[in-house]
C-alpha cells in the first residue's frame, strides 16, 4: 500500500465495503427473519378473515419467528457494539461468534486473558471478518486462541466451499483484518494449507 | 378456504431461509397444493427433474448461486410458471428475472395477495380452458 491519495482511497473503499456488509448481513438475517414473519401472518390473518381461527402450533410458529428476530437482531448488535472486553471477556465472545457460522468451532486448551481491552477487541473484530467473509463460504472452520512466550496468537482456518469465493470481499477484508492486527500492534499472515484450506494467524505482544 | 385457481399444483419452493421457507410451505398446503423444497440450487435441480412441478417458487440468493441460474440448467418435460423472488425489486433485479425464464419477481416480504396473483396467472397460462 502506498502512502498519500491511494492510501485514503484504499481506506475509503474498505469503509465503504465494511458498511455495505453490514446491510448485507441485516439483509441475510433480520430482513429475511421478518419477512417470514410478515407472510406467516398474512396467512393467520387470511384465515381469520375466512372464519379459520389460527392454531396454536401456527401461532406458536410467529411467536418463534419473532424472537428469532429478536435474538438476531441482538446479536449483530452485540458484534458490531460489543461490551468492553474484561480479561476473559475474548473467549466467551470468540465462543459466541464461533457458534454464529455454522461449521465453525472454538478452540481454546488453555485460558488466555487478554487484559488490555483494545487488543482484546482487535482480536474479535479481526476474528469476525475471517468469520463472516471466509467462515460463511466454507465447509468447515476453526478459531483457535492461544498464548506462547509472550505472544497472543489467534488462528482461524476457513476451508472453503468450491465455487464460493468471492474475490473482492476476500481481498477486502484480508486488507482490513492486516490494518487492524498493525493498529494493535502485531502481526497478521493469510497462508493456504496443505488442504487447501485458508489459514490466518494475528499475533499480539501478550500484555499479561 | 378457496381461491380462483381452483386447480391443484404441485408447486416447488426453493428457499433456503428456514422461516420464509415454513411459511411458504403453509400457506399453500393450507390451499391443498403438493408442495416440494429445496434449499439449494442443487437441490433445486434435482428436484425440478424429480418432481417435474407446475409452479416454482424461487428464492435468488441461494448458498451454492443464484436461482437466476437454474431454469438455465435444466431441461424441462413440461411448461412449468416459474417466478422469483428477492428482497431487492430494483428493475435491473426484474430484467435479470424475466432473462432467466422467470415470469415474476416478487420482492420479499410480498403479500398473500401476491400469491394468490401468482396463483391465478399460473392457473390460466398452464390450464387456460379452465382459467
Amino acid at each position: 500500500m502506498n502512502n498519500g491519495t491511494e492510501t485514503a482511497a484504499d481506506f475509503a473503499e474498505l469503509l465503504e465495503w465494511d458498511r455495505r456488509r453490514v446491510g448485507e448481513e441485516l439483509h441475510d438475517t433480520i430482513c429475511q427473519t421478518l419477512s417470514g414473519a410478515t407472510l406467516l401472518l398474512e396467512v393467520i390473518s387470511r384465515a381469520s378473515t375466512d372464519g379459520k381461527p389460527p392454531s396454536t402450533d401456527v401461532l406458536a410458529r410467529f411467536r418463534n419467528v419473532v424472537e428469532r428476530a429478536t435474538n438476531e437482531a441482538r446479536a449483530l448488535s452485540r458484534r458490531f457494539d460489543p461490551p468492553p472486553f474484561n480479561p476473559a471477556g475474548l473467549l466467551g465472545a470468540l465462543q459466541d461468534l464461533a457458534t454464529q457460522v455454522p461449521g465453525c468451532e472454538f478452540i481454546c486448551e488453555k485460558p488466555v486473558f487478554v487484559t488490555q481491552p483494545d487488543a482484546a477487541l482487535a482480536l474479535h473484530r479481526i476474528a469476525e471478518t475471517a468469520c463472516f467473509n471466509y467462515g460463511q463460504h466454507s465447509r468447515s472452520s476453526t478459531i483457535r486462541l492461544e498464548e506462547q512466550t509472550g505472544t497472543v496468537r489467534l488462528i482461524i482456518e476457513c476451508c472453503i466451499r468450491s465455487g464460493a469465493e468471492n474475490p473482492d470481499d476476500f481481498r477486502l477484508a484480508k486488507k482490513l483484518m492486516e490494518i487492524r492486527a498493525a493498529a494493535a500492534g502485531g502481526a497478521f499472515t493469510m497462508d493456504e494449507g496443505s488442504d487447501g484450506c485458508l489459514v490466518f494467524v494475528c499475533e499480539l505482544p501478550s500484555q499479561n | 378456504m378457496t381461491t380462483p385457481a381452483q386447480k391443484r399444483f404441485k408447486i416447488l419452493i426453493v428457499e433456503n431461509h428456514p422461516d420464509t421457507l415454513a411459511s411458504l410451505t403453509l400457506y399453500f398446503e393450507d390451499l391443498e397444493h403438493e408442495v416440494f423444497t429445496a434449499t439449494t440450487l442443487e437441490e433445486a435441480r434435482a428436484e425440478l427433474v424429480k418432481t417435474a412441478p407446475d409452479v416454482l417458487l424461487c428464492d435468488i440468493g441461494l448458498p451454492d448461486g443464484k436461482g437466476w441460474d437454474l431454469l438455465s440448467s435444466v431441461d424441462l418435460e413440461k411448461p412449468l410458471f416459474a417466478a422469483a423472488m428477492s428482497g431487492f425489486g430494483m428493475n435491473a433485479d426484474n430484467a435479470r428475472s424475466r432473462e432467466a425464464g422467470f415470469r415474476r419477481h416478487l420482492v420479499k416480504p410480498f403479500k398473500v395477495a401476491e400469491l394468490d396473483k401468482l396463483l391465478e396467472e399460473a392457473a390460466a397460462e398452464l390450464n387456460p380452458e379452465r382459467s
